[in-house]
């Protein structure tokens, strides 16, 4: 389908973190491509969920709002969630919407949430 | 006194004679407010603020000062400005804002959206706690449509000799009323419907390029553009009609779609952290230099403007 060559996701299991890797862009047509991602049994267990927006192109409110849900998720688990920087384009949408200071944010998918 | 909103008191004031006029009007209000220790924020532009820096003196510095040119350049960013200051102010003294959001200059399509957010800073701030909004109108140098227009959104007016409610006020205008007016040039035109969204956002970005936006808004109006066609997906009936066109010295996106949009103060409150939806047309307003929004039953029409320069 279309839909899914625009958003790549890649999940990969390291010790006590799940990194969730995005490539492409996060829009209404691909925001239940991630919204499965971030419900599979993969990231129920680990310490640490981190969403690597690293190599998103494009994000809009739609696709905020899955990655909003992933962090309740997190928290409702007692999992730590982080998230890296992105481009240019994700961190304007970020800083906008006022989220941006709310979601903790480490500098690459390896390092520790402080 | 039916005119009064609530404890808010939002009050026109017609001065003459320019930036001296202005600061002669002023100063007394301000002098007030400062022996009562009120919080104060004056929105004007920077040449005002200037000259009531220099007749404060000392005492500017008890006196919040924004670029009224900045802040409000799109009108729609003044409300959650003074719902900041609000905010923020201590509760001594009722608080005292200064705002001119009309100043001459301003464009046809820019004049009618302050006018429609004079209107909509009472429905916004009237159930609210008590303050007083004092907006600055030059009478020499706004046309007369404007100076009567000033007389219909706000509750209470001041000016040479007149002082008190208003007595065309009116208190029910809706911020979606009306239509817009043709555009008077070709346009590019686009229906988009579900999973043509990356379409909509790659047929903008490929315009405004070549009409010369730099990267950055073309970036800012890409995702303003994408945020309302997805509106139009999710609540416009699922469709919708993109129309793009120059004017002047700025780019227009236009959509349409079936959908009627109900708050009309969406788009001017930022929607809590926790929030599901509702950052949309927030968004919109953050990145384009004016926004236009006429809704019914028949359907939307909303128009973003982002300057080339």
């Amino acid at each position: 389908m279309a839909a899914q060559a625009q958003l790549n996701i890649d999940t990969k299991r390291e010790s006590n973190r799940v990194v969730v890797a995005m490539e492409g862009e996060l829009d209404m047509a691909n925001a239940p491509v991630l919204q499965s991602a971030i419900e599979s049994e993969e990231l129920a267990t680990p310490e640490i969920v981190v969403l690597d927006l690293q190599g998103l192109t494009f994000l809009d409110s739609t696709g905020l709002r899955v990655i909003l849900t992933a962090r309740e998720l997190c928290r409702r688990r007692g999992q730590e969630f982080a998230v890296t920087p992105g481009s240019p384009q994700v961190q304007r949408l970020l800083s906008v919407t006022g989220v941006g200071e709310h979601l903790r944010t480490i500098p690459s998918a390896g390092e520790l949430p402080a | 006194m039916a005119a009064l909103v609530g404890g808010f008191r939002h009050e026109v004031i017609f001065h003459g004679d320019g930036t001296d006029g202005f600061v002669r009007q002023t100063m007394p209000l301000i002098e007030r407010a400062l022996d009562r220790r009120a919080p104060i924020l004056v929105a004007v532009s920077g040449e005002r603020i200037v000259a009531l820096q220099q007749a404060l003196g000392g005492r500017a510095a008890r006196v919040g000062f924004a670029d009224i040119r900045t802040l409000g350049a799109n009108p729609a960013r003044i409300i959650p400005a003074w719902r900041e200051f609000l905010r923020d102010a201590d509760s001594e003294g009722e608080p005292l804002g200064i705002g001119e959001p009309v100043w001459q200059g301003r464009s046809t399509a820019e004049l009618d959206e302050c006018l429609r957010h004079e209107a909509l800073l009472n429905l916004a701030f009237g159930a609210g706690k008590p303050w007083h909004l004092l907006c600055p109108y030059d009478l020499e140098a706004l046309d007369d449509h404007v100076i009567e227009a000033a007389h219909i959104c706000h509750p209470l007016i001041s000016g040479p000799g007149c002082s008190g409610p208003s007595s065309c006020y009116r208190r029910n205008i809706s911020g979606f009323d009306g239509r817009l007016a043709e555009p008077a040039t070709d346009v590019s035109e686009l229906h988009f419907g579900e999973g043509e969204l990356r379409e909509v956002r790659r047929r903008i970005a490929r315009w405004a390029r070549l009409e010369g936006l730099l990267p950055e808004a073309t970036q800012d109006l890409v995702l303003a553009a994408d945020e309302i066609a997805t509106n139009s997906i999710r609540h416009g009936g699922g469709s919708g009609r993109l129309r793009m066109w120059r004017e002047g010295a700025a780019l227009l996106c236009e959509f349409r779609d079936r959908g009627q949009m109900r708050d009309p103060l969406l788009g001017r409150v930022l929607p809590g952290e926790e929030a599901v939806c509702g950052r949309g047309m927030w968004i919109v307003n953050q990145l384009c230099d004016l926004v236009q929004v006429r809704s019914s039953a028949a359907g939307s029409q909303i128009r973003l403007h982002k300057r080339l320069c």
